[in-house]
């Protein structure tokens, strides 16, 4: 049934959003945004869903779709008109895919494709390289092209569109500079690339936040604690973790295929800190021993404890 | 007055003008310096005429230690451990679109420039500069004297480009180059070629050795340590050794090391500022005689 908007209801529903984010600002302090209001929580899994995904195959795309309709299809992330951003890990300017440093483009292709078959109004991809420019970075990276191929949009980040935004559950940061579609964007997928990390051991998923941030390196002073205070913000929809290969030293650079793995894997799940939990073991690690996947479990945004959860693995 | 006062008082304007000059020429010789190393460490780069064929692209970047991050993301922090000074980055452009970037870093000391190097390897063995690592084609790194030095292709090219351009940017650098004196200490019977890491924080040798990553050992830019790879008796080992710079930090980390729930110790040991430690499946007895060997003990 169509709901009928009167502009009575319309106009009170604008004064409560703007009384809320003045709200907002003045508790913080300094003009932050409040948490999106558009972004739906990540659904939960149905009877029959698995909690978490891992599907393997030497097929990128093969591997995400089976991933994705073992969490019951796109479907359950993306309903129809909605604006969906995906965001990969596009650090590097001058490696090709096969260096394991930034994700695959394959598996960036099938979410797209898989969020407009699901009915998307628009799908779009970004990331902020630290150097070069994105241009160049998107087009090496190979995810330009494959995105383009698969109907999305690549999207340069607009240093105008980062916005001073309140974190409430913040320990250590109670604010930062976020890119403001993100937080407002109906669906965020995160789809990092497993590899190894100098500083905070591996780069996973709550590690690729920080391409939405402004002064990332700022970040890096009490990395793990920080990294959980920006997960507890930005909260992806759906996490999908690249693993076809992975980095497993001198990271996240990288620079030298010896150090990359084939492990034809792709593992997704709505709960970003288990997915991470679950590829920290393709290292020979646990969840609990990187730190900003421990700490986040500790904030309650998600659960380490890969035994008691439904993991379904898919050999595709 | 002024006048009155330079009159009556020559010696306290004297006084005053030398004051003024030294500090004039302290500012211009601040100035020179930090202008010259930024130009020193960029010199070294190859111009367009090194390789036939390929031509720089602009003007190298040169990149201060708080600036590193947009030079290599957070890879900064392995950097930082072997006291990054400055970084320089030229790229250039090659036949049908070829590219490769060459990334040069000034450390604190060739000691640290071997072990940012000896953290890195990952190919094969080249001849170049003190000593060099690649994957043909593809990649190209050496140490010498305190900078490191990596070169990288974008696609895949000729090797004999790389290399090239490594031995012009080699040719450039101040010659000479001696491993840390602690490396070349290790017993040679059995121990892994290339595998001698020398680190100073423990973030350097994290990949093959974790250590809880709360500084168990007390490591700080002051002390200096080496994890090597050994066979002895067909069984893989590892040996640690840390020299501080005093007795009573090294007795320390003797304590924290064994109390704490590392998995594989098989001993460790500590002679005056040193401490030596062997982890792996080796028997008691060769882990102790590994030790006692690199601690000269009974010397």
């Amino acid at each position: 049934m169509a709901q009928n908007i009167t502009r009575r209801k319309f106009l009170g529903w604008m004064l409560a959003s703007s009384g809320l984010a003045l709200w907002s600002a003045a508790c913080s302090g300094a003009p932050a945004l409040p948490l999106s209001a558009t972004r739906r929580p990540a659904p939960a899994p149905a009877a029959g869903q698995a909690y978490l995904a891992v599907a393997h195959s030497e097929d990128a795309a093969a591997a995400t779709r089976a991933a994705i309709a073992a969490l019951g299809g796109m479907e359950r992330f993306v309903k129809p008109g909605d604006d969906v951003i995906i965001k990969p890990n596009i650090c590097t300017d001058y490696h090709p895919p096969e260096y394991a440093t930034t994700t695959n483009p394959f598996v960036v292709a099938t979410l797209v494709t898989t969020c407009l078959e699901a009915g998307a109004r628009r799908v779009r991809v970004m990331d902020t390289p630290f150097g070069g420019t994105p241009e160049t970075a998107y087009a090496i990276s190979g995810i330009a092209d494959a995105t383009r191929a698969a109907k999305g949009e690549m999207e340069v980040m607009s240093p105008l569109k980062f916005v001073m935004t309140s974190i409430p559950q913040g320990k250590d940061i109670t604010q930062w500079e976020v890119y403001r579609d993100i937080l407002e964007a109906d669906v965020l997928i995160n789809v990092p690339i497993a590899k190894h990390h100098s500083l905070a051991r591996l780069s996973l998923g709550c590690k690729n936040l920080l391409g939405v941030v402004r002064q990332p390196n700022r970040m890096h002073r009490n990395l793990g604690q920080r990294l959980a205070d920006l997960a507890s913000l930005i909260r992806p929809s759906l996490t999908v973790v690249d693993a076809m290969r992975i980095l497993v030293a001198n990271g996240p650079t990288g620079g030298s295929l010896n150090d990359v793995r084939q492990t034809n894997t792709v593992i997704a799940s709505h709960d970003m800190v288990a997915a991470d939990a679950y590829a920290a073991t393709l290292f020979g690690l646990r969840g609990a021993d990187i730190a900003y996947v421990k700490l986040s479990a500790e904030m309650g945004l998600g659960t380490l404890d890969l035994d008691t959860i439904k993991i379904e693995e898919i050999h595709a | 007055m002024r006048l009155t006062a330079l009159r009556d008082h020559p010696g306290m304007w004297i006084k005053r003008i030398g004051m003024l000059s030294v500090l004039l020429i302290l500012c211009a010789i601040g100035v020179a310096c930090a202008g010259g190393g930024s130009d020193d460490l960029a010199r070294y780069l190859p111009g367009d005429d090194a390789i036939p064929g390929w031509t720089r692209q602009g003007a190298p970047r040169v990149f201060a230690r708080d600036d590193l991050y947009e030079l290599v993301d957070g890879q900064a922090e392995a950097f930082f451990a072997y006291g990054l000074i400055q970084a320089a980055l030229g790229r250039y452009a090659g036949p049908q679109g070829s590219g490769l970037r060459i990334e040069l870093f000034r450390l604190a000391s060739a000691a640290d420039a071997y072990g940012l190097f000896s953290t890195s390897i990952s190919g094969e063995p080249v001849a170049l500069g003190a000593a060099g690592d690649a994957d043909p084609g593809r990649r190209l790194a050496f140490w010498q004297e305190r900078y490191y030095v990596r070169i990288q292709a974008v696609q895949p090219i000729a090797d004999e480009v790389l290399r090239g351009f490594g031995r012009a940017v080699a040719d450039a650098l101040p010659a000479g180059s001696e491993p840390p004196e602690l490396v070349t200490r290790l017993p040679v019977e059995g121990l892994q070629p290339r595998s001698a890491r020398f680190f100073r924080q423990e973030i350097s040798i994290q990949p093959w050795l974790w250590l809880g990553g709360s500084n168990l050992l007390g490591l700080s830019q002051e002390s200096a340590g080496v994890l090597a790879d050994y066979t002895l008796g067909g069984s893989p080992a590892r040996l640690l050794v840390v020299r501080y710079p005093d007795a009573a930090a090294a007795a320390q980390a003797l304590q924290a090391l064994q109390g704490s729930n590392i998995p594989n110790l098989v001993t460790a040991q500590v002679r005056e500022k040193e401490l030596a430690a062997v982890f792996g499946e080796l028997a008691f007895a060769e882990g102790r005689a590994l030790v006692e060997r690199v601690l000269r003990i009974g010397e």
